[in-house]
């Protein structure tokens, strides 16, 4: 049997001075090449999980591994060339007044620097590594990302992430800031990168589309507490009333 | 007037450049600067007074702003006190530093040989070159450094801490980092000022932070009007530096030479920079106060 | 609209760079004396005023006094030396040890009376123009005390009031230090700021015999309330500062302000006759006079 990628045991989180715990006792397995797909209304701790699994926050109990070392024994730099989190707040990826070209540098930082610059002139590299994601971000070099739209920003946290693809990709709604078809075509497109590059991705939706079109396997959370599990075999065969059915728990209606 | 002026922006660059990279590189309200710029004084005239050689009282002046650079960054470790409170806590403290340092509130310098100087026979054309050559290779050494990869670093710290954070990069190194290279810049400022009028005091540095951001934001608003496209960072910090010390300098000389009395000159200095930003297109500084999260 | 604000700003520079350039070069009729405050304060202000009195009576000549303000800046301070320099003043007088400093590295050519500075002869001397006239007030605080006792010789217990200024800490230490010498015990009170003077005041012990304060602008300004509390204790005030007799202060030790400028306004007198700076001697009033009321 493979060993899993990420393992989450009894995890629970509370955040300071709230009484009811934001996540409950989750414990959930994730394997290289899985592509979970993370449902639930909002409020219902996808994104907390998120950050846990990332380091924002702290978990009040349990652990998280990541190949079967606990993440808070990574060192920072270990740890952020394993696992990138793409938000829809872009801010929380780029340096917002700073140029393309200079937070194209700056993402070097998290590897070992000197490996790419001294291979070639790295203005061409970044130039072709940038085309595969968006044609005009190789062009704006000097413009200040602030300026950029909401699009482009996007395509450029993508394109930075993959300088040096991750082990695990974490997606936290990534798209939601962006009109509908700005956000299906980055979809779309971040699904083929993960499909190209075999990186294991958690992403965290409500839109139930989404959840069916994309991923192997499906978790549903609500109220901090994992209500459903659905593996590849169980996922192919989901409905869109199925989903609704989680969404909507009998006791209130 | 033009020597006149000449002979007052020298020892002020620095202070200005300081200013700068700490106000909108760093992000950081830093009111040390004040503290710093007599600490520099304080020492350098310390040190010529004990008979030590002008060159190895400077390096001193420099280590001692650096060190006042790191104390504030150290009192800000983590978020837990903001720099505008920090940087008012470590004035309290340098005040005090200052005052046990020099001995007394006011040391002499008129007699002495400094680095500018060779006592009080020097001409003030050997003085106003000696400060210059001092002034600008400081202020050009440190805009090269803004053009390194350090210099990213430190501009990516201003930006987004947290992201720099979470590339695996210590903070804290690059916010001492920061602090010590501007609170050195405001000591090396305090060491020529100290030199060209010929005493070290522990009152000079009143006020002198804030007079040099005034002149900052109007170097800024000169320099879009005079070339919008964006320079190279070092080269862009120099200029704003420059154009906005000469432009305050020539607006203060000016209206004195005009008999106005000196009580209105900050009032009219202030109101010139309020007209300034208002009907100025406000890009840069909108920049810094804009929340980054749209 | 905002563009012609703009274009207003911009012929405004321009207008007043061109005239400070060319409408320096004015024909002066009269002799210029130009005076340099470093900052605004009672103490100099009266100085000024005595300087300016006495050197108008002794002067043939017709006077142009410009006094100049720097607020406290610096940068302003040495604007204005640099302005009085480039103007040819007639005589230039700083007031304060440290624009005396300033003014004294600044300018080499017009004669200096430096008023309220020490300026050694060490300084002075090795000068190749040589154009400093001094008037030193630094004040002996090793001799406050003995003053005081000489004047009351039965008080024993004083209550120094400071503030906690730089100038006044060291100041306060050699007070005390220099203390027992004369059978007096000095206990001191510190104070923050203007506010706390009434609860300051108000703690001393009842069995203080004075109340002492030293050349201390922030407490001298509440000097109105130090007032009452005495009255209040039937305690004795000693201040360093004459004008704060009249306001009702028992005792005052220290320079008279007015002499200061009356010591000043008479070398210069002498300069603008034609005599070298240095060829006057250094005047030193370090020597505290007793005022009573």
């Amino acid at each position: 049997m493979n060993h899993p990628l990420l393992e989450i045991k009894n995890l629970s989180y509370t955040p300071q001075g709230l009484s009811r715990s934001v996540l409950n006792n989750i414990n959930y397995k994730i394997y290289p090449g899985d592509f979970v797909i993370l449902l639930g209304s909002n409020g219902s701790g996808k994104s907390s999980l998120l950050k846990t699994i990332d380091r924002r926050t702290e978990a009040t109990t349990g652990d998280i591994l990541l190949s079967n070392k606990k993440i808070s024994h990574y060192s920072q730099k270990e740890f952020a060339s394993q696992v990138i989190t793409l938000t829809q707040n872009t801010v929380d990826s780029l340096f917002p007044s700073l140029t393309v070209l200079e937070n194209c540098f700056l993402a070097l930082e998290r590897l070992s620097i000197k490996t790419f610059l001294n291979q070639q002139n790295p203005k061409q590299f970044f130039s072709t590594h940038l085309k595969q994601f968006n044609n005009n971000l190789a062009h704006h070099f000097s413009t200040h990302v602030s300026v950029l739209s909401g699009g482009e920003q996007q395509a450029l946290v993508l394109a930075l992430s993959m300088l040096h693809p991750p082990k695990l990709l974490l997606l936290d709604e990534h798209v939601s800031a962006l009109d509908p078809k700005a956000a299906e075509h980055l979809l779309k497109f971040t699904a083929k990168i993960i499909d190209e590059h075999k990186i294991t991705c958690v992403l965290t939706t409500h839109d139930l589309k989404t959840a069916l079109r994309f991923g192997n396997r499906l978790l549903a959370l609500s109220n901090g507490k994992v209500s459903r599990e659905f593996n590849e075999k169980e996922k192919k065969a989901l409905t869109q009333e199925d989903l609704l059915n989680l969404y909507l728990p009998p006791q209130i209606i | 007037m033009f020597t006149a002026i000449l002979s007052q922006l020298f020892p002020l660059l620095p202070l200005a450049l300081a200013v700068y990279i700490s106000f909108f590189i760093l992000r950081a309200t830093d009111l040390t600067l004040d503290g710093s710029f007599v600490l520099g004084a304080a020492v350098f005239a310390k040190m010529l007074e004990l008979n030590y050689a002008p060159m190895l009282a400077g390096i001193a002046a420099l280590t001692a702003g650096m060190l006042a650079g790191t104390g504030v960054a150290l009192i800000q470790r983590k978020q837990k006190i903001d720099s505008l409170l920090a940087g008012i806590l470590a004035t309290f403290v340098l005040l005090s530093v200052n005052l046990l340092i020099m001995g007394r509130p006011n040391i002499s310098l008129l007699a002495k040989v400094t680095l500018v100087s060779t006592g009080i026979n020097a001409s003030d054309l050997s003085v106003n070159i000696l400060s210059g050559a001092y002034s600008s290779i400081l202020c050009l050494g440190v805009c090269l450094i803004l053009v390194t990869r350090y210099g990213l670093l430190l501009r990516a710290f201003g930006d987004n801490p947290n992201l720099l954070h979470r590339l695996g990069k210590n903070v804290e190194t690059h916010r001492i980092g920061g602090f010590a290279l501007t609170n050195s810049l405001a000591a090396a400022s305090g060491c020529l000022t100290a030199q060209t009028i010929g005493y070290a005091d522990i009152g000079m540095g009143f006020g002198l932070t804030l007079t040099a951001l005034g002149a900052v934001i109007l170097g800024q608003q000169l320099l879009q009007k005079l070339s919008p496209k964006h320079l190279l960072h070092g080269i862009q910090a120099f200029a704003v530096c420059l154009l906005g010390v000469a432009f305050y300098l020539l607006a203060t000389n000016g209206l004195l030479r005009l008999n106005l009395n000196p009580i209105y000159l900050k009032m009219v200095l202030g109101l010139t920079l309020i007209m300034f930003l208002r009907t100025a297109n406000i890009c840069t500084t909108k920049r810094i106060y804009e929340s980054p999260t749209t | 609209m905002k563009k012609y604000i703009k274009k207003f700003l911009v012929l405004a520079t321009i207008s007043i760079a061109a005239t400070a350039l060319f409408g320096c070069k004015k024909e002066i009729p009269t002799k210029k004396v130009g005076i340099i405050l470093p900052i605004e304060h009672q103490a100099l202000n009266e100085i000024t005023q005595g300087f300016t009195a006495t050197l108008t009576s002794l002067s043939k000549e017709k006077l142009d006094f410009k006094v100049m303000n720097a607020e406290g800046d610096i940068n302003i301070q040495r604007a204005i030396i640099m302005q009085m320099r480039d103007a040819h003043y007639d005589l230039i007088v700083p007031l304060s040890t440290s624009a005396s400093q300033m003014t004294a590295s600044l300018v080499k050519e017009e004669p200096i009376v430096a008023l309220a500075a020490s300026i050694p002869e060490s300084v002075r001397i090795p000068k190749e123009t040589c154009n400093i006239a001094v008037v030193d007030d630094e004040l002996d605080n090793n001799v406050i005390l003995q003053l005081i006792h000489k004047t009351y010789p039965n008080i024993t217990k004083v209550a120094l009031i400071h503030s906690a200024s730089d100038k006044i800490l060291p100041e306060v230490d050699v007070v005390k230090a220099d203390s027992p010498k004369y059978g007096i015990s000095v206990r001191n009170f510190m104070v923050q700021n203007l506010a706390d003077l009434y609860s300051v005041g108000s703690a001393i012990p009842d069995d203080t015999d004075a109340i002492f304060i030293l050349k201390d602008n922030l407490v001298a300004s509440g000097i109105a309330t130090l007032i009452q509390i005495a009255h209040k204790k039937h305690i004795l005030l000693i201040t360093s500062d004459d004008a704060t007799l009249k306001q009702g202060a028992d005792l005052a030790i220290g320079v008279g302000e007015k002499e200061i400028g009356i010591e000043g306004a008479k070398l210069a007198a002498q300069i603008l006759n034609g005599k070298s700076p240095c060829s006057l001697p250094i005047i030193k009033l370090t020597k505290p006079h007793i005022f009573k009321r």
